[in-house]
């Protein structure tokens, strides 16, 4: 994938700790007064400071120079190491525009590459006296220069899983719109159908039953998808949640799904924690309805909300007296469209951990399952404060 | 056209109910199959295969994305599990997995004899009884 420089952020955009610590660490290092990073920007010939320490203040303020003006067009034309101890005597300066009155004699450029290893700029460090630099020294720049070239790689980095993620949510989106649409002309194709009933044999008044189920869960798989690809990609808002108002509200929301189980369901006390609302929302429904949906035929279906204070945080559980999940299946869970149950007995798409596991993800912690496989399943986290 | 061998025993591996039903059906219709054994988990055709006295399958359709163990996992227990008599029947994967590394995973296994996409159809069951009489 390829990036303009604007788009890296390595021309006209602010200054960033990640460079400047490497520029401040060439100056320690070499022990000379200015270091930068500088950028050749060919289409407008000029060279961007991208990092820069020691420089004059209207330099320092400006940010460019014009290309024929530096010593540092050289490390990109050149795409080598430009080791200058004199400048006035340096074949590459000498009767330049770029040599002129109160410029450094001493100058070191390292060469930067973008990935692809194109040489883009450099890392360059200069004095004011003239200076010999020793090959130690130079070696030493060249680390220094590897690790700009890798902060540009991880730039480019992101933006390619940015840019990816972004044309993945509009596939996802532009598909599931696709599969709705002629799941409903299905559903009223077979709609229409079931008004002939009286005149079909029950065979075939079975089989239309049985397209309108599928489609109808085609529909609810393609809903699950759209609700999974939004909440992994909208961004985290960090404000208090009231969770015990929250799993309150889940549970009264759920009321239908709580007497159809004739379960009891305990919310203990729960704190206030530090996350986005929406997503915790739909974290705590998917659980709690999880822990209603899978209850043991024989027993009294109980569910609880508990929390205990661990450390600086709280370790939150939804726990269920139900039929447990195997440890061999445990692992499998969260994975995105796994159910461990016939849909006949348990319906699912297999969506819903897997959210959970994001959204868990997304606020940086984890979700833990606890089960003999028997006789109940525990989901804890362990929430910051 | 040349007359088809009668299928004995065909398994079918499937989580999917009305999937079940369909095979069911389209194998009555094919008219060469004699019984028909169903399991909508693997873990339950398994438990079949270490029964004593059962037949011996002739084919076993086989799905790949079921709960709890999958197609592929399914044929690695039951190799691990049955070895050189299992390594005798004739799997034949039926699935809607669109996914080529699927495929490409399926053809390893030496008793995978073909890679059916749902739905399936009376020419399907007839190839089959081709691989059987070969």
């Amino acid at each position: 994938m390829h990036f303009t420089l604007e788009e890296l952020g390595l021309v006209d955009a602010p200054a960033e700790q990640e460079f400047d610590n490497l520029t401040s660490l060439a100056s320690e290092l070499l022990d000379v007064p200015v270091a930068h990073v500088s950028i050749a920007d060919f289409r407008k010939s000029r060279i961007f400071y991208k990092s820069q320490h020691g420089h004059p203040d209207e330099l320092a303020c400006s940010r460019e120079l014009p290309m024929e003006l530096t010593y540092c067009q050289h490390v990109p034309l050149t795409g080598a190491p430009v080791v200058v101890p004199d400048a006035r005597l340096h074949s590459l300066l000498v009767g330049t525009p770029a040599l002129s009155e109160g410029q450094p004699l001493a100058y070191l450029g390292i060469p930067i590459e973008a990935p692809g290893g194109k040489v883009i700029g450099g890392l360059c460090m200069m004095q004011p006296e003239a200076r010999r630099w020793t090959d130690s020294e130079i070696r030493r720049a060249q680390k220094i220069a590897g690790c700009v070239s890798d902060l540009i790689r991880l730039k480019t980095a992101k933006l390619s899983s940015e840019r990816l993620r972004r044309e993945q949510r509009e596939f996802t989106y532009a598909i599931s719109h696709d599969l709705q649409s002629p799941a409903n002309t299905l559903k009223m194709i077979f709609g229409e159908l079931l008004f002939e009933g009286e005149a079909m044999s029950s065979d075939s008044r079975m089989f239309i039953e049985k397209g309108m189920e599928t489609v109808q869960r085609m529909g609810v798989q393609v809903e699950d998808v759209l609700t999974y690809s939004r909440t992994v990609d909208v961004a985290t808002k960090v404000d208090p949640v009231d969770l015990h108002s929250l799993v309150s509200g889940i549970v009264t929301d759920l009321s239908a799904d709580v007497r159809s189980a004739g379960a009891a369901v305990a919310v203990d006390e729960l704190p206030i924690v530090p996350g986005d609302s929406m997503q915790l929302r739909m974290l705590f429904q998917n659980l709690i309805a999880n822990a209603l949906k899978f209850r043991h035929s024989e027993r009294e279906h109980k569910v609880t909300v508990s929390a205990v204070p661990v450390g600086r945080g709280h370790r939150i559980t939804v726990q269920d007296n139900g039929i447990g999940i195997r440890p061999e299946d445990q692992k499998k869970v969260f994975g995105l469209f796994n159910r461990l149950n016939l849909r006949d007995k348990y319906a699912g798409t297999g969506i819903g951990l897997s959210l959970c596991q994001r959204v868990a993800e997304n606020h940086h912690f984890a979700i833990e399952v606890t089960s003999d496989g028997r006789s109940g399943t525990a989901f804890s986290m362990e929430i910051a404060a | 056209m040349t007359h088809l061998p009668m299928i004995k025993t065909v398994i079918t591996i499937d989580d999917e109910p009305i999937d079940q039903m369909i095979y069911k059906r389209v194998l009555k219709r094919s008219g060469i199959v004699e019984n028909v054994l169903d399991f909508q988990l693997a873990e339950e055709a398994l438990a079949w295969f270490r029964t004593e006295d059962r037949v011996t399958p002739d084919i076993v359709f086989l799905d790949i994305h079921m709960p709890r163990m999958n197609g592929f996992e399914f044929l690695d227990e039951a190799i691990a599990e049955f070895g050189e008599e299992f390594a005798e029947c004739i799997v034949v994967m039926l699935t809607t997995s669109l996914d080529p590394a699927d495929r490409e995973r399926a053809s390893r296994y030496p008793m995978v004899r073909d890679y059916l996409s749902k739905p399936l159809t009376v020419e399907n069951v007839q190839l089959a009884a081709r691989y059987v009489s070969e």
